[in-house]
């Protein structure tokens, strides 16, 4: 589903990622672990198109994607929850859905937000809100829906754990492994490799810019990973 | 009764201010920049009115069918010419950039037209109808009429159509925009496409209620900032209120205070809003 061969991206002069290589399988979920400055971030941006790579390709469903623009890319289906949730804070929770669906012409879209409100009762009870009055958890839990509106088939999520209580996280983890199981391919970035490895199958391990570690949950569990976040 | 009048008259003239500075608060909300060259593209607004309507003899009424896409044409060009090109660079470096813009209007307007004082007459002119004793304009109503439709228009399109919530998206998270598939581009367009478009709108009209000299752009410009300040930098609503109330400042201080200091009011009412009320209008009213 997503192929990265040998990809460098930063901004301006300053480089970021260098000559990254990884692949996510179709129905896969595959976390992207790292310390904080790893460059997870601006990874998941050069995916969607927000970060320009200056080397390397990104294809996905055997398209080359690089550097396209990002309206192009989330037409494609390629949709990000982006790090600290970024929802629309002046917009009610229904205008951060039905946004979430641009894509979307206006019938599909508006079944696409029945759907979700049967999936996420909480969000329908919400739904007249000013987004920018809602929780921590309930902010977070509304970035995913504006993803799912989208109806994604890769879905790229960042730190969805951050600034969140354990309770919120681990109703957070939950949505995420029902989306996992409609058979949504995942790249999740996460500092937490505990949380991330529950859920994900494989996984890699990003340090300064580089992959340095790549395997399945269990083999990232072990020692090796402690030495990267302590370095 | 003379209070009365001059805040009927400030109600009237406030609606055309507030409706040219709608436009300058629509750019700053997408592009987070004043739009300097406000005032100096009004002035080239009305002087093409004037121009094509001596040219081809027509009453300037009919011209606002060429004007409103002539100066969205304009706000295309500018967008692409002049904002977008330096969006990634100091901030400050578009606004030199638009207030260089609005001294090469204001001069090509001086060697054009001459510094002589010019009134667009069309078919309403010199006609009259007194309301509670105060006597208007057709052309002063009618404008105010025109102002006030495109007011709600522009506000009822804000909160319900497709476009509008586009833009209200771009407004309060860019990034989160773009990653939900929002083209931040073809928002910022068409904003800066309907804000110039509105002074082609209301330009035909207002051609015949204030006197057109060359340089007064720089005065409309800077009363269009007062006016979104006031409202409270960005809320469309805020502005609306925030045009009035200038328009009141206006009128009323022409009517009471002697000389030349009357036209101080509408900036003491700026000292006073950011004094007391620093969020404007819009925090009073609870709106963004």
């Amino acid at each position: 589903m997503l192929e990265i061969k040998g990809l460098c991206a930063g901004y301006g002069k300053v480089s970021v990622i260098h000559e990254a290589t990884l692949h996510v399988a179709k129905g896969d979920c595959v976390a992207l672990l790292g310390p904080n400055n790893a460059g997870k971030t601006t990874l998941l941006r050069t995916i969607s198109g927000l970060v320009r790579a200056t080397a390397g390709r990104i294809v996905v469903d055997g398209d080359n994607i690089t550097n396209m623009r990002s309206s192009a890319i989330v037409a494609r289906g390629i949709i990000q929850i982006p790090e600290g949730r970024h929802i629309f804070g002046a917009l009610s929770v229904e205008e951060n859905l039905i946004i979430g669906g641009s894509r979307l012409k206006h019938g599909p879209r508006m079944k696409s937000l029945e759907k979700l409100y049967q999936r996420f009762p909480q969000l329908g009870e919400l739904r007249k809100r000013s987004a920018g009055t809602l929780s921590g958890g309930q902010q977070q839990m509304l970035a995913i829906g504006r993803a799912v509106m989208a109806e994604p088939i890769l879905l790229l999520i960042d730190e969805p754990s951050l600034g969140l209580s354990p309770v919120a996280i681990d109703e957070i983890f939950a949505i995420l492994q029902s989306l996992q199981r409609t058979g949504v391919t995942i790249l999740l970035s996460e500092q937490n490799a505990d949380l991330s490895l529950n859920l994900c199958s494989r996984g890699y391990v990003l340090s300064k810019g580089r992959i340095v570690m790549e395997g399945d949950g269990h083999t990232l569990r072990n020692a090796a990973l402690q030495d990267v976040y302590m370095a | 009764m003379l209070l009365v009048s001059g805040i009927l008259q400030g109600i009237v003239s406030g609606m055309v201010i507030a409706f040219v500075s709608a436009g300058m608060t629509l750019i700053y909300r997408v592009s987070h920049i004043a739009n300097f060259a406000h005032g100096s593209l009004l002035a080239l607004a009305l002087y093409l009115t004037l121009d094509l309507s001596r040219r081809f003899s027509v009453d300037p009424l009919y011209l606002t069918v060429p004007m409103v896409p002539i100066m969205s044409i304009v706000g295309w060009t500018m967008y692409w010419g002049l904002v977008r090109p330096v969006r990634r660079r100091h901030h400050l470096l578009a606004v030199q950039l638009l207030l260089g813009l609005s001294f090469v209007v204001d001069s090509l307007l001086l060697m054009r037209y001459g510094a002589d004082l010019h009134l667009v007459r069309n078919t309403l002119s010199a006609r009259f109808v007194s309301i509670l004793g105060t006597g208007f304009g057709f052309n002063a109503l009618f404008a105010w009429v025109v102002a006030a439709l495109g007011l709600s228009a522009l506000v009822a399109a804000m909160q319900f159509t497709d476009w509008g919530r586009k833009f209200r998206a771009v407004a309060s998270d860019e990034l989160a925009a773009r990653l939900a598939g929002v083209s931040v581009e073809r928002v910022e367009t068409l904003c800066w496409m309907t804000s110039i478009a509105i002074l082609g709108l209301i330009a035909p009209v207002m051609g015949s209620i204030v006197t057109l000299t060359p340089d007064m752009g720089l005065h409309y410009t800077v009363l269009a900032l007062v006016t979104m300040i006031v409202g409270g930098m960005g809320s469309l609503v805020g502005t609306i209120w925030a045009g009035v109330l200038v328009g009141i400042a206006q009128s009323i201080g022409l009517l009471y205070l002697p000389g030349s200091y009357g036209a101080l009011l509408p900036y003491a009412l700026l000292v006073a809003v950011l004094i007391f009320f620093p969020g404007g209008i819009a925090s009073l009213i609870g709106r963004s």
